[in-house]
């Protein structure tokens, strides 16, 4: 069964149609990029996906189960996760305290005035553990904000998985990311990858090419193509519909640097 | 008992073992009704700062629950003579339920939608205690008794003596401080710090943060109500001017200047604000009895307009920071041994409470 | 019920609105264009009724008092956006909120300070005493004078904000501020006009109103609160919504007024609660 599927998706503002009656599916287990020009509804599309934003038309499954207008915080309880474009963290607070809050969310305990002091630990064990997967320990007692971006990067991803979610959906995972620390959060996505399915969108052709298996492009709010790294790079249409993207095909580094 | 490894739980315990003492004395320094006016508004302080130093909420008419619990109490020993603590429970828990409305109207917007809605309730609370003169006197007012305790067992304690009511006003205070304290710690208190710190991300992590801010407010709005009826049998004197926007203005001056960030900041603005308005006017007559010596007010919002400026973590905020900053230096140059002790030392000693909502994120 | 006194009310309210109008537009101007609440407005209104007293009682000629007030306030309003406004930019609204109300009461206790505690008269001007017959009624001129007036300044609103690229461009900039940026405009001049021209606008209201209202301290902070109500009512940055708002919000109150008058303060409340639980954005506001 597929672990997501949307059905004849539309989104309007207005006038404008931002995306286009889409139609995907994917399968448990996946990492598929969502590539394309600005504009072309990728990030509209997660917003559906995970409820920042209702659909005009169409339908969303995950897991076989309506969740077409569902709210965030339902969607999250559901097991879906996501990252923003711009880092999400909470600024003013410890790195560790970041993720022991995240973990906490996922528990009963949440209204709670009084815990015992075994289950703190047990929610500061399972930060702890978070944070040394996504290669942050060392600074639990920092103040979050005072991390390099790349380090709020991978905290955010944290925050994401201690929610344990079935379908991660990463928005830009390396924008903005100094050069010499991609590497990291790519080999942090590829790694969250092999347990869990992955969604991202991507403006780094490197990355996009070197990760993913699947490779979905839309423009104008529709799927122009869909299908693996090698038939998306040699598609007509895709190449044909903008020369910029053909471009970066062809040569990633400068499509790093845009 | 062991001072904490935690550098913000240290310098908490240090803090409370110089200042709750403190409150035992102040009766020596300052007249026993001003000392209590003090500990009444740091409760009302206290009660607000769960929201807007918590929770990041600003709420523009929280006179009405402050008011409302003073009218319960007042009507209730006037007409039906109840003995005072199942009063001020009532009281607590008109506040509450006041809030609850309010809150379930209000809570879904956000900014300056909910400070004005919220604004809205306290001027309608206003009109119910002007025009419904049966029940609340209107502009006339009522006049506050204020009986003893009576418990069954132990006998009346007078509270009439204004020392006596002090220490009373003093017990609630800190029974107050201490559930706010816990709340700051518990589950539910670094969850609402969450939703200050970034509603989206909270949001996105499964929290409805609807519900949460929903109950910090009945909570915010319980504490309140207890306030207003100390206050009303403070001044033993209710009027609608409880319930008036000024009130309101007033509590978010007092956690502003006192600094929304820690617990200790609503009794410290409240120990400015009580100073400020009850000695300065004095003082300037006294000197110079220029007309000017009315106008205070503008050396107020001056000050509060600079703190909002430069000072955003208000008087004690600063200083804690500074405090904390010292005992994480002290903790870890105990030698590389005892960092680590202090570093692994969990933080369920105490939660990291974050910058005032004040600041720019 | 009163109702031969009802079309009288309604005009009362109107023209009450155009008031509020006046500064609400100013309030959702600014903070469409520069994101920042501003609840010092209402001092601005209030200095230009002040100023209308002074200016009367000085010179005893009302028509001079109308360009010096506004101006007068145009000319504060640049002032404190230039030196105190640029460092504010970018705060939390909660915090903006904080401030410039502490701003609005220390401005309160100023005008005590120079003026005096005690409220002051401003009587209408000799050529508009008097009343004109609408037909239905019969209506004090002034008042009859102070729509039209307004009206036509509404209308050159409209038409600045709609058929000049002045007006696009502040347009434009309610709606996305980084565009503004993006075109090469030099966005603090902008800010600087956008702020003036709210502050023309308030004090103008002020001088206009000074006749029919008390003039006193407080007259500052009592308008401030009609007008966020007033533009929460309309939509944040809404020109329509200021004056539909406006209108909307005088006629209650007078209407209120005439049939429950303690309830006045209240009635309005409960009008922008009801409207922000129907329409968040306000009526006219943006999604």
């Amino acid at each position: 069964m597929a672990i997501l599927e949307t059905h004849n998706l539309t989104r309007d503002f207005g006038g404008l149609r931002a995306v286009n009656d889409v139609s995907l599916a994917f399968e448990p287990g996946e990492l598929c990029s969502i590539i394309g020009p600005n504009g072309a509804g990728k990030t509209t599309l997660f917003r559906m996906i995970t409820g920042l934003m209702p659909a005009t038309r169409g339908t969303i499954l995950f897991e076989g189960q309506p969740i077409t207008n569902l709210s965030p915080h339902e969607t999250a309880r559901l097991g879906i996760g996501q990252s923003f474009q711009i880092t999400n963290i909470f600024p003013s607070l410890t790195v560790l305290e970041n993720v022991r809050l995240a973990v906490q969310t996922a528990t009963r305990v949440n209204f709670n005035f009084v815990v015992s002091a075994a289950r703190y630990r047990e929610l500061e064990a399972r930060a702890r553990q978070i944070l040394a997967q996504v290669h942050v320990d060392g600074k639990e007692l920092e103040v979050a904000k005072n991390l390099s971006y790349g380090e709020k990067r991978s905290l955010e991803l944290g925050l994401v998985l201690a929610r344990d979610p079935k379908l991660i959906l990463l928005d830009e995972p390396t924008a903005g990311v100094a050069h010499d620390e991609i590497h990291r959060v790519v080999a942090l996505v590829e790694q969250i990858a092999r347990e869990k399915t992955v969604l991202l969108i991507e403006h780094n052709m490197d990355v996009v090419l070197s990760i993913s298996r699947r490779i979905v492009v839309m423009y104008q709010g529709g799927v122009l193509a869909d299908g693996p790294p090698a038939t998306i790079k040699t598609d007509p249409a895709v190449q044909q519909a903008y020369l910029g993207v053909h471009e970066q095909l062809r040569g990633g580094r400068h499509a790093a640097r845009a | 008992m062991r001072l904490a490894q935690n550098p913000q739980t240290r310098v908490f315990q240090l803090t409370a073992a110089v200042v709750l003492p403190l409150t035992l004395v102040l009766p020596l320094v300052l007249p026993a009704f001003a000392a209590t006016e003090l500990l009444v508004w740091a409760t009302f302080g206290l009660a607000f700062n769960l929201l807007l130093g918590y929770t990041g909420l600003l709420s523009f008419g929280h006179a009405l629950y402050f008011g409302f619990g003073g009218y319960t109490l007042t009507l209730l020993l006037m007409h039906l003579r109840i003995p005072l603590l199942p009063g001020m429970l009532a009281a607590m828990a008109v506040g509450g339920v006041t809030a609850l409305i309010v809150g379930l109207v209000a809570i879904r917007r956000i900014g300056v939608y909910f400070a004005m809605l919220t604004l809205a309730a306290g001027q309608v609370g206003f009109f119910i205690a002007m025009t419904w003169t049966d029940f609340t006197g209107g502009d006339n007012g009522l006049s506050v008794p204020r009986p003893p305790i009576t418990i069954p067992g132990l006998g009346r304690i007078e509270i009439n003596e204004p020392l006596n009511y002090y220490y009373f006003v003093l017990v609630c205070f800190l029974i107050t401080f201490l559930f706010f304290r816990r709340i700051a710690d518990s589950p539910f208190g670094r969850l609402l710090q969450g939703i200050r710190e970034n509603e989206l991300r909270a949001r996105c992590l499964g929290v409805n943060v609807e519900r949460f801010k929903l109950l910090a407010f009945v909570l915010s709005g319980t504490f309140a109500g207890l306030a207003g009826a100390l206050d009303a049998m403070l001044v033993k004197f209710m009027h609608p001017d409880f319930v008036k926007w000024t009130t309101s203005g007033d509590v978010i001056v007092i956690t502003v200047i006192g600094g929304a960030r820690s617990i200790f900041g609503p009794l410290f603005g409240s120990t400015v604000f009580v100073t400020l308005s009850d000695y300065i006017p004095k003082v300037c007559r006294a000197y110079s009895g220029s007309q000017l010596c009315d106008r205070w007010w503008l050396l107020l919002g001056a000050i509060f307009v600079l703190f909002m400026l430069f000072l955003r973590d208000g008087v004690w905020g600063r200083i804690e920071m500074a405090l904390e900053a010292r005992a994480t230096r002290t903790l870890t140059r105990a030698g590389p041994g005892a960092a680590e002790t202090a570093r692994l030392a969990p933080l369920a000693d105490r939660a990291v409470e974050g910058e005032s909502p004040l600041r720019r994120s | 019920m009163n109702v031969d006194l009802l079309p009288q009310f309604v005009f009362n309210g109107l023209m009450s609105g155009m008031i509020y109008l006046l500064i609400a537009f100013g309030i959702s101007l600014i903070f469409g264009m520069m994101d920042f609440i501003n609840f010092a407005h209402g001092t601005f209104y209030a200095l230009g009724a002040y100023l209308a007293w002074t200016v009367t009682t000085l010179v005893g000629n009302f028509w001079l008092a109308l360009p010096v007030g506004a101006v007068a306030v145009a000319l504060l309003a640049m002032i404190i956006e230039t030196t105190l406004l640029r460092r504010l930019h970018g705060l939390h609204h909660t915090l903006q909120l904080l401030l410039t109300f502490g701003v609005a009461v220390m401005m309160q206790e100023l005008i005590i300070i120079v003026w005096g505690p005690i409220g002051k008269p401003v009587s209408v001007p000799a050529l508009l005493d008097g009343q004109v017959n609408l037909g239905f009624t019969y209506y004090p001129l002034y008042r009859v004078c102070l729509v039209v007036f307004v009206a036509a300044v509404a209308f050159a609103l409209w038409y600045g904000l709609e058929k000049t690229k002045m007006g696009s461009l502040i347009r434009a900039g309610t709606e996305r501020a980084e565009m503004v940026n993006a075109l090469g405009i030099n966005v603090s001049r902008l800010f600087t006009g956008v702020f003036t021209l709210g502050g023309f606008l308030a004090g103008l209201a002020g001088v206009l109103a000074a006749p029919l209202v008390g003039i006193n301290a407080y007259m500052g902070l009592d308008i401030i609160v009609i007008a966020f109500v007033v533009v929460v009512v309309g939509g944040m940055g809404s020109f329509a919504g200021a004056v539909v708002g406006g209108l909307l919000v005088g006629v209650v109150q007078s209407l209120t007024g005439l049939y429950w008058p303690q309830a006045t303060d209240m009635m309005v409340f409960i009008v922008m609660a009801i409207v922000l639980v129907a329409r968040p954005q306000g009526l006219l506001g943006r999604a």
